[in-house]
């Protein structure tokens, strides 16, 4: 069934292309909007504008952060282990870990992980801004790096490719420890779990 | 509860009841087995395989053999349903919702939770089968007795189908990389490295996995084979593509080796754009007489030796993970003879739970007996 408004539609259709938003959910949005004053559009409009303009990613751990924000939070934030680095895959990794509350190093996100099946090599992700990051003219501060991947074959690899590089720097490479049931995605995990994760890290 | 078979003094694994909707040519249709031996009886078309199918599916996610799910809808149904309860031998139950729509696929519920993956729930209720289909275990392609084997470590090695579909994964991934290497010959080669080291550490976890159950197992076969067919000596080769492993390699060695070949066959790798060693290429022999079964035995031969097979396999999980499966038999008596099928029912007598499809009407004391009509709509069961 279409509705006989093309401009209905056409949302419709935006919001199906969402992900986990199936064609039914995405008719309910439509109406809703439909319904709500013109001020709730506007600002849905404008908040979906902002993130694709005033986001960036930070110049320093990759991270997601306001374009006058940059170098992010976490990089200088007052009380952050400047001397410890925890590498993920995406900005929600480091949600789950600040969300700990425990870890009060810095982070570094790949934006991914190697992948031949999806034509993704070890260039196509953040590889070259974390190995920059540990180049001796900035400081030689970070002694650990703390390889926190998704526990799948794809994040495995990136790890072992990680600690190759890395560990011929004279920096201690750890990975963290395996309370976590593979083929569990790290933000599905709850604080605890991860907490002590982070804790029993051990050398890769 | 009707106890269907006198001397039952252990506890075992059974199936309570099943219900069947748009399963095959069961529309809606529900079935409560006895305890010890179930004899259904149906004419051809009466559903009678479709009931033992039904039950493989809600135990081990899968029908016999290979086969897509939606040849299981019913003629125009857009979905299937099988719902079933059972009882394990310490009388936990378990409550089984397997269902099946063309958009969505296969979901599986646990005890109202959806459960994923699918590989949790293997192993959980232990099932053997016996089909005339399932034959191609003996007589067909190596993909066959591959799969036969996976699924029986699967279902008594937890870790076992982890480690496969590791596998798989990574030598989805190293084919991948293969491709890309061989379109492009200049691209750097140094991540290739990287997949064959991971790709050799997971193919020497799964092979021994696979050595190290069929030692465990092959004793089983060789009494049982011997029995049925006669004095026969069976044995069971495992044939890797990095040489015969007779018997368990430590896992290092195997990833050595492996690591070895990979580099060996570097360039017809790449040029062929996929990985031609490891388990997915491995081999299993069965001989009989040291002869191999596939080629010089006669289609009856082979059929002693499956049924060896599963009922070695009965008495593998029954010792090994200390619950005995439950046993589905499809048309057993017209694919053996009366004196292996009587032999047959002997060693599953008194224990656990057999589920047996006939045409034919045989009488076989002390189990229960169920008539499937053939009236599509008025089917039902009969104790
Ligand atoms: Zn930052």
């Amino acid at each position: 069934m279409r509705y006989t408004s093309a401009a209905i539609e056409a949302l419709i259709d935006a919001f199906a292309k969402l992900p986990g938003v199936g064609r039914k959910t995405a008719r309910r949005l439509a109406m809703h909007v439909l319904q709500q004053p013109r001020l709730e559009a506007e600002r849905l409009a404008s908040a979906l504008l902002d993130a694709k303009d005033l986001v960036v990613r930070c110049s320093i751990c990759q991270n997601v952060t306001d374009r006058d924000a940059d170098p992010c939070r976490i990089c200088t934030g007052q009380g952050r282990d400047q001397s410890v680095i925890c590498v993920v895959e995406s900005p929600v990794d480091v949600l789950a870990f600040e969300k700990t509350a425990h870890y009060k190093g810095l982070y570094h996100v790949l934006h991914g992980v190697i992948s031949p099946l999806d034509g993704i090599g070890p260039d196509d992700i953040n590889i070259r801004e974390l190995l920059q990051r540990l180049q001796p003219e900035k400081g030689g501060e970070v002694r650990e790096i703390v390889l926190a991947l998704n526990p799948t074959v794809e994040g495995e690899t990136t790890s072992l490719y990680l600690s190759r590089l890395i560990a011929p720097l004279g920096i201690m490479v750890t990975k963290i420890a395996r309370g976590i049931p593979v083929g569990a995605e790290l933000e599905f995990i709850d604080e605890a779990t991860l907490s002590r994760a982070m804790e029993g890290r051990t050398t890769f | 509860m009707v106890v269907g078979h006198s001397g039952l003094t252990r506890g075992f694994l059974r199936l309570r009841s099943i219900q069947f909707e748009n399963f095959r040519n069961h529309r809606s249709f529900s079935f409560e087995p006895e305890d010890g031996i179930n004899l259904i009886y149906g004419q051809n078309g009466s559903g009678k395989t479709s009931i033992l199918e039904g039950i493989h599916y809600c135990a081990l996610t899968k029908g016999f053999v290979s086969a897509a799910d939606g040849e299981c809808l019913s003629f125009s149904a857009g979905y299937f349903l099988l719902t079933a309860l059972f009882e394990s031998s310490s009388g936990i139950e378990t409550a089984v919702r397997l269902s099946y729509t063309k958009e969505s696929g296969k979901k599986l519920q646990i005890d109202g939770n959806e459960l994923k993956p699918f590989s949790l729930h293997i192993g959980s209720i232990p099932c053997i089968s016996f089909s005339p289909p399932e034959i191609v275990i003996v007589s067909g392609p190596p993909g066959e007795r591959r799969r036969f084997l996976d699924n029986a470590v699967c279902q008594s090695d937890r870790r076992y189908l982890d480690n496969l579909l590791i596998y798989r994964r990574l030598l989805q991934q190293r084919n991948a990389l293969l491709q890309q290497l061989s379109q492009s010959p200049g691209k750097d080669r140094s991540m290739l490295q990287l997949w064959s080291e991971n790709l050799a550490s997971s193919a020497a976890s799964v092979t021994a996995g696979r050595v190290r159950f069929l030692a465990e197992f092959h004793p089983f076969v060789e009494s049982l084979h011997r029995d049925l067919s006669g004095g026969q000596t069976p044995s069971i080769e495992y044939s890797s593509t990095i040489g015969r492993l007779l018997e368990p390699v430590p896992e290092s060695e195997l990833r050595e080796r492996f690591l070895q070949r990979f580099q060996e066959n570097e360039q017809q790798e790449i040029l062929r754009g996929q990985t031609l060693s490891g388990p997915h290429r491995d081999e299993l022999i069965f001989l009989s007489d040291g002869r191999e079964s596939k080629r010089y035995s006669s289609q009856g031969q082979q059929r002693t030796f499956l049924i060896s097979l599963k009922l070695a396999l009965f008495q593998y999980f029954n010792e090994k993970i200390g619950e005995t499966p439950i046993c589905l038999l499809d048309d057993i008596f017209s694919e053996l003879d009366g004196k292996r099928t009587a032999a047959v029912l002997d060693i599953l007598e008194g224990c656990g739970q057999t589920l047996i499809s006939s045409a034919d009407l045989k009488n076989h004391p002390g189990s229960a007996v169920h008539h499937l009509q053939t009236t599509p709509s008025t089917r039902n069961s009969e104790v």
